[in-house]
């Protein structure tokens, strides 16, 4: 191995411990004949590795991060339930508004049928028969000549004196 | 460290807070320490922290276990702690704070050994701050943590050769703060 090699597998896997056997006795051979790296691999671990033993472990506020967890955790929750209630009332409102709109439609069909009926009535004499819109006008049109007849025939008058009288 | 059960796992998962809080108990310690050596700033130190359990506590439920929690938990926490740090990199904020004693003494020192403890403290600030956040979360997970080149591989999720070449950059840059002449060339 040369110089520049051995200096850095001494700043990792030598260092760590982490070398295999073969490599560790390699790296061990040269050391012991070069007294270049031999300094290199004291200076590095003085100065990357000892300094980092028996460091102490740094700590935060165990309590105060806890309550700021605590509260944002319940302000999210509560986030989350407002967002929940919106939701079901627009979802009450959309049932509401499906509910009416069925009924709406309901009404309507129930007045068109109505109607149908009462341009196209069945019943004493009359047979059911397939109508177009045409031949229920025409139908609706002699219901009225019909009305308007009578209503003439009662106009002229029943022949009594009185009426006699009055004209 | 023991591993926390599927049970509480479970239960933190539909929101039981209690579960979450045995947790927050467990990891809170290698978060802290982990997240304070590689933010630096005590405040920014606590705001990460707290980041990094709110994320675990919104992701529980798609934690599937195809990992360790505790792999999990570091993950979370190393990632948002370095990406805390390359964020305060590019707003160009002084992060690199000589000794960062209000996050490490709650008292003065008062004796021999509290003035070298101190000493100690400042010095490995001194290192870290030589360093950029990827080279400091591999530093502080094989010196202060204790990982293997596999597990930091693992929590970081990057290869392992990757692993190496930070450590083997961070130490050179350590080296040559302390002893100029000792750089790689």
């Amino acid at each position: 191995m040369k110089c520049k090699e051995i200096q850095e597998v001494l700043l990792t896997d030598y260092l760590d411990g982490m070398m295999n056997e073969q490599n560790r006795r390699e790296a061990e051979a040269h050391l012991s004949s070069c007294v270049y790296c031999k300094e290199f691999m004291e200076i590095a671990m003085e100065s990357t590795v000892e300094p980092f033993k028996n460091a102490p472990k740094l700590s935060l506020s165990h309590e105060k991060i806890w309550q700021r967890i605590k509260e944002e955790i319940i302000s999210e929750e509560k986030t989350a339930a407002g967002a929940g209630f919106l939701s079901e009332l627009a979802s009450s409102f959309k049932n509401i508004f499906a509910v009416r709109m069925a009924l709406a439609s309901a009404i309507v069909a129930v007045i068109v049928v109505a109607a149908v009926v009462f341009l196209n009535p069945v019943g004493q004499n009359q047979t059911v028969k397939n109508t177009t819109p045409d031949e229920s006008i025409q139908y609706l049109a002699s219901i009225i000549d019909e009305l308007s007849s009578t209503t003439t025939e009662e106009e002229e008058g029943y022949g009594t004196e009185i009426e006699k009288y009055f004209l | 460290m023991s591993e926390i059960s599927g049970d509480i796992v479970n239960k933190a998962a539909k929101g039981d807070i209690k579960a979450f809080e045995s947790i927050y108990r467990e990891y809170f310690e290698f978060v802290a320490n982990v997240v304070l050596r590689i933010v630096k700033h005590t405040d920014d130190a606590e705001d990460v922290a707290q980041e990094v359990f709110m994320t675990i506590y919104r992701n529980l439920k798609t934690f599937r276990g195809e990992s360790a929690l505790k792999t999990w938990i570091y993950r979370i926490a190393i990632n948002t702690a370095i990406n805390h740090a390359k964020k305060l990199s590019r707003e160009f904020r002084q992060i690199l704070e000589h000794g960062n004693d209000k996050a490490v003494a709650h008292s003065p020192p008062e004796d021999e050994d509290a003035i070298k403890n101190q000493e100690n403290k400042k010095m490995i600030a001194r290192l870290l701050d030589a360093l950029n956040p990827d080279q400091r979360a591999c530093i502080v997970l094989r010196n202060l943590e204790g990982l293997s080149y596999q597990e930091i591989a693992e929590n970081l999720n990057i290869p392992i050769n990757t692993v190496r070449s930070r450590i083997k950059r961070a130490r050179e840059a350590m080296m040559s703060l302390s002893i100029p002449r000792y750089t790689l060339s």
